[in-house]
This record gives C-alpha cells, sequence and structure tokens, in this order.
C-alpha cells in the first residue's frame, strides 16, 4: 500500500507539491494516465473549492489531504476546518446553455461527480471531510 | 505552463504548453486580455502541447469566448488532444467553442 499525507495552512498550501508526490505514487503504482489525470483534478478542484468557498481568513486554518491507493483503485481524503462548506450541495452547471447563459462556477465539482466512483461529505469535529475513490 | 505569442500568420496564434489548471491559467486571462486591449479578437489557442486542463482554465475559455462572441471576432482552439476533448465534451464546451 502505498501512502501520502499532507497538512498546510490554507494560505501557504502547495498545490504543485501536493500533486507531484500525488503524481510519483500513482506512476510507481502503474496508474494509467486517465486516472493520474483524475486525480490531479480532484484534488485540484477539492481543494481549490474550499479554499474559494470556506476561508474565513483566520490563523490556524489549515487543509489536510490524504491518499493511499489498494487494489489499483486511488482513496483520497480531504480534511479542512475552513468553515462548514458542503461541495456536493452546489448546483451542478447547465452544460446545454450557449456561451452567454454560461456562468463559470461549478464547473471543477462538476467534472469531479463524473470522473469518480465515489464521493462523500461528512461534516465531523469542525471539520468538513470529503472521501474520494477513483 | 509557457505561452507563445506567434503573430506571422493571418491570425495571432498563442502555443500553449504545459498545464492549464489554477496556477497557470491567470498567465493565459492577462495575456489574452492584453491583447483584446490592443483591440484584436481574432486569434488561435494551440493547445497541443497542453497535458491537463481544469476548470480554472475552463472559465478563462469562456470569458474569452464572450468576449470574442460580444465583439464580432473569433477563437479557434487548435490541436487539443483526446483528454483534453474530453473535458470539454463532458462539460458542454464543446458546443460553445470553436475546436478544430
Amino acid at each position: 500500500m502505498a501512502e501520502f499525507c499532507y497538512r498546510e495552512n490554507a494560505g501557504n498550501f502547495d498545490l504543485d507539491f501536493v500533486n507531484g508526490a500525488i503524481e510519483a505514487l500513482c506512476q510507481k503504482r502503474g496508474f494509467g494516465r486517465q486516472k493520474l489525470y483524475t486525480v490531479r483534478l480532484v484534488v485540484e478542484e477539492l481543494v481549490t473549492n474550499a479554499q474559494k468557498y470556506g476561508s474565513r481568513g483566520y490563523t490556524g486554518e489549515t487543509v489536510e489531504v490524504r491518499f493511499k491507493i489498494e487494489k489499483g483503485k486511488a482513496f483520497l481524503t480531504i480534511r479542512d476546518n475552513l468553515g462548514e462548506f458542503n461541495p456536493l450541495d452546489m448546483a451542478d452547471p447547465d452544460v446545454s446553455l450557449h456561451a452567454g447563459e454560461r456562468g463559470a462556477g461549478g464547473l471543477g465539482l462538476f467534472l469531479v461527480k463524473k470522473r469518480v466512483s465515489s464521493l462523500r461529505y461528512e461534516y465531523a469535529g469542525d471539520c468538513n471531510i470529503i472521501n474520494v475513490i477513483i | 505552463m509557457t505561452i507563445t505569442r506567434d503573430d506571422s500568420g493571418a491570425a495571432t496564434v498563442f502555443l500553449l504548453d504545459g498545464r492549464l489548471d489554477t496556477g497557470s491559467s491567470p498567465q493565459l486571462e492577462a495575456q489574452l486580455k492584453e491583447f483584446f486591449l490592443q483591440g484584436q479578437f481574432d486569434f488561435k489557442l494551440d493547445m497541443q502541447k497542453i497535458t491537463y486542463l481544469s476548470s480554472a482554465g475552463l472559465r478563462v475559455l469562456l470569458g474569452a469566448q464572450k468576449k470574442v462572441n460580444a465583439t464580432g471576432g473569433s477563437m479557434v482552439i487548435l490541436g487539443a488532444a483526446q483528454s483534453i476533448k474530453e473535458i470539454f465534451d463532458v462539460t458542454g464546451f464543446s458546443g460553445i467553442l470553436t475546436i478544430e
């Protein structure tokens, strides 16, 4: 089993570092390009969503990413204390609209939902916890 | 991501190389904003070397498409890889953008 854990102040979260480390693990375990693309997308979209919608600018706000690979599946847990925010409550964008009617919101989570096997949210211990299986 | 602007042809081509994500999309947004401020609204985005596209990149493309629609210009996406086309398809951007 390959594992990775990273926890950092929300403002200093190094997305490139996390994705680089996870990508290296995935490559070691022979993950295909498509799965690797999805892992990267999930980390980017969920972490940036948490920072964008959850942060109240307090010190002590942290974001944690845990990643493991087991039996050919990737398990991601993203935990933050940035204020209660359930991304699954966000409405999906209407992808049939033309450019003039399209808003920019909700695209990231929509992409994540379309590409993962499982996506669960819970709020526990003053933390948002999102569990993803890819 | 690196962006190279090529003005040698009939339409300006921006050659993108790398990942169009949260970190790099402001760079493309700034380049396009500068281009629009020059009163130019016809261009191509060569995405042949783009290996990854997230919603941050999509938002920049949507903003640019809205701008060219409003001004009668044109934006053409060139050479997108299959993995990028899949992102365009699932988000409905295939029906919004001109993809060659």
